[in-house]
């Protein structure tokens, strides 16, 4: 069981809001790429895509293991992460979401490259959310800006 | 199903169920965002604010459906010897679950906190809360079936096998217990 490929490194809980999405020029960049990948592609050539895009915003942010790990506050939460592999950060909430948004679209549909029997309307459901949710962060990150 | 170009080799049912979790927890932290912009639009009164931030839960809660049947791509035979063994005793308590996910807590939270907003929409806004319904409804009905996938329809969860939760079977407590509190906390009685 190849444990050390399925950790994931979240946000504090309490840090998922506006005044902590501030997102380095290499979250941006990585998010315009990321946009402009159509869901039409072969899985394969999306896993390429995905993972270049992944490789470069890795190489170009902070080291995010240079931040704070936050503990679990209860024994049933740290069962939790314990489990799924979760480690706490206390920033940066921009950088650290964009990074499991591709490196989770990247895992997921090299998992779909194993005979995944989900439909184009499933896939079409993720790529959707994922797209909106990147969408959000590059607005939402683009009025921060303007107003400082 | 999708086009694929490869060989597939053997599917590892721990590895899928982990990835795709994973996927749900991004889906929930960006539901979190959302909902915290709902919650801001709905108290400074932004209608284009709330239509924005409506539609963006409602797409994540759509992508919630899809993980969740991604995640249980395998048979309930290899759920049952592979997966599910390793959420039990002796390195986790008996009745482990999702429902231990702080952030899967702050999200119902935040959806409580809004149901005085829900019941009192300004009419532009109904038909993206209408949206965002049918895709709460459909999270917790695709819950449901991969439960009934896994453990039959009178099959209990980890949590009611543990004696935590007394009541029907998991497929049963999703659509009774879990999805009607949600759908009351986003105004639904």
């Amino acid at each position: 069981m190849q444990t050390d490929t399925l950790a994931i490194q979240f946000p504090l809980t309490d840090h998922i809001q506006e005044s902590h999405l501030k997102l380095s020029s290499a979250a941006n960049d990585a998010i315009n790429k990321f946009m402009q990948l159509s869901r039409d592609l072969s899985l394969h050539k999306l896993v390429v895509a995905l993972h270049e895009i992944l490789t470069v915003f890795e190489r170009e942010i902070d080291d995010i293991a240079n931040y704070r790990v936050v503990p679990s506050i209860s024994k049933l939460q740290e069962e939790h992460e314990r489990y799924f592999h979760i480690t706490r950060y206390e920033q940066p909430v921009g950088d650290l979401m964009v990074k499991n948004i591709l490196q989770s679209y990247l895992k997921f549909i090299q998992d779909c490259e194993q005979g995944s029997r989900l439909t184009a309307i499933d896939f079409g459901h993720i790529d959707c959310s994922l797209k909106s949710l990147m969408q959000y962060l590059l607005t939402r990150n683009g009025h921060a800006r303007s107003a400082s | 199903m999708l086009d694929q170009h490869h060989e597939h080799e053997p599917i590892d049912p721990y590895q899928r169920w982990m990835i795709a979790h994973h996927l749900f927890f991004v889906l929930i932290q960006g539901l979190i965002l959302a909902h915290r912009n709902l919650l801001t639009a709905f108290e400074n009164n932004d209608t284009e604010q709330a239509l924005g931030a409506f539609n963006l839960a409602t797409n994540l809660f759509w992508g919630s459906t899809a993980a969740f049947k991604g995640g249980t791509d395998y048979s309930a035979e290899e759920y049952d010897k592979i997966v599910r063994p390793t959420m039990g005793p002796p390195n986790y308590s008996a009745g482990f679950s999702d429902l231990q996910s702080v952030d899967h807590s702050t999200l119902l939270h935040l959806i409580a906190k809004m149901t005085p907003y829900f019941k009192n929409l300004a009419t532009e806004l109904k038909p993206a809360y209408q949206g965002y319904l049918s895709a709460l409804h459909a999270v917790y009905e695709n819950h449901a079936y991969v439960c009934e996938q896994f453990v039959g329809k009178q099959g209990a969860s980890l949590l009611q096998k543990s004696g935590e939760e007394k009541s029907q079977s998991a497929a049963e407590s999703i659509r009774t217990i879990y999805k009607k509190r949600t759908l009351k906390y986003a105004g639904q009685d």
